[in-house]
């Protein structure tokens, strides 16, 4: 149990920090493309 | 090659993607090996038993949360002397990461010190040390956060650091220089292993594996820190199209 509990809580860590990384390159894309829509209204 | 161009968020960016990939896979691998020596063909310790194999995630972990924290005072250092934009946000990506073993290195020790000394915890030099490494980690994280300017946020974050690194000599040496319920270590680089070739092995590519894990996400989040940064300093739109076809339709589709 205390080997499971070790290996899980790592393999959880990872999961949790890629997750958080692909949804902040997420929100960035989105601002990104904002920003484009904006500048594009802009323009018009 | 003119290596000082990479020092240069603009090309770093391009350069970091490429390699994250080859990093990340491996990460994967090493893990895997590592996880099959010590899983499954290490024997198991004829005192402890099965539980001593919390060694080939604790040792690595433990070794990272110090090693990212020398790293991080490393790009400090440059970022201070050179006034090095790269090196500041290098400090930045890997925090989290560097945290996030210290985390695993306390948690996997506790797992570890019920069965063996028969508590989670206790005061120990060793333990004491690491616990007080994560409050610099977290000290970082938030001191950065907490300054608007980003340029002040550096400095002040890379001075804590440097100042902070005192700390980790104190780890690596606690057990030597104070009488501690945590074991001395068992592989060094002056006197070699003390273990068995096979469970050395074992957390040696583990240890490999953590660090080309770290590499690799502190090149993903260095590269959402480029961004982001330019974002804020509404650059974006010219900065974007300094960028190769396969990294701008990353950004935009």
């Amino acid at each position: 149990m205390f080997v499971w509990g070790s290996f899980g809580a790592v393999a959880l860590a990872i999961v949790v920090e890629i997750t958080l990384l692909r949804l902040r390159t997420l929100r960035i894309r989105h601002q990104i493309n904002d920003s484009r829509v904006d500048r594009q209204v802009n323009d018009r | 090659m003119n290596i000082y161009k990479y020092a240069s968020p603009a090309t770093f960016y391009p350069l970091a993607g490429r390699l994250i990939p080859w990093f990340a896979v491996l990460a994967a691998m090493l893990a895997a090996v590592g996880l099959y020596l010590g899983l499954y063909l290490a024997p198991p310790d004829f005192q402890q038993g099965e539980v001593y194999r919390i060694i080939f995630i604790h040792v690595p972990t433990a070794w990272m949360a110090m090693i990212i924290y020398l790293v991080m005072a490393a790009y400090g250092v440059m970022a201070l002397s050179f006034n090095a934009r790269l090196s500041s946000m290098m400090m930045e990506a890997l925090a989290p990461t560097g945290a996030m073993f210290t985390v695993l290195a306390l948690w996997t020790g506790a797992l570890w010190g019920k069965p063996t000394w028969g508590a989670y915890w206790v005061w120990d030099a060793r333990m004491t040390s690491t616990l007080i490494l994560l409050f610099l980690y977290v000290g970082y994280i938030a001191l950065t956060h907490a300054i608007e300017d980003k340029k002040r946020a550096d400095k002040a974050g890379a001075l804590l650091v440097i100042v902070g690194s005192v700390n980790v000599p104190i780890i690596y040496f606690s057990v030597k220089w104070w009488n501690t319920l945590h074991q001395g270590a068992s592989v060094s680089v002056t006197s070699g292993s003390k273990m068995a070739s096979m469970m050395a092995l074992g957390m040696l590519v583990m240890a490999l594996a953590c660090w080309m894990y770290a590499i690799a996400v502190a090149l993903a989040r260095v590269r959402a820190i480029i961004i982001e940064r330019e974002l804020e300093n509404g650059g974006a739109a010219n900065w974007l199209n300094t960028l190769n076809t396969q990294d701008k339709r990353q950004l935009t589709r």
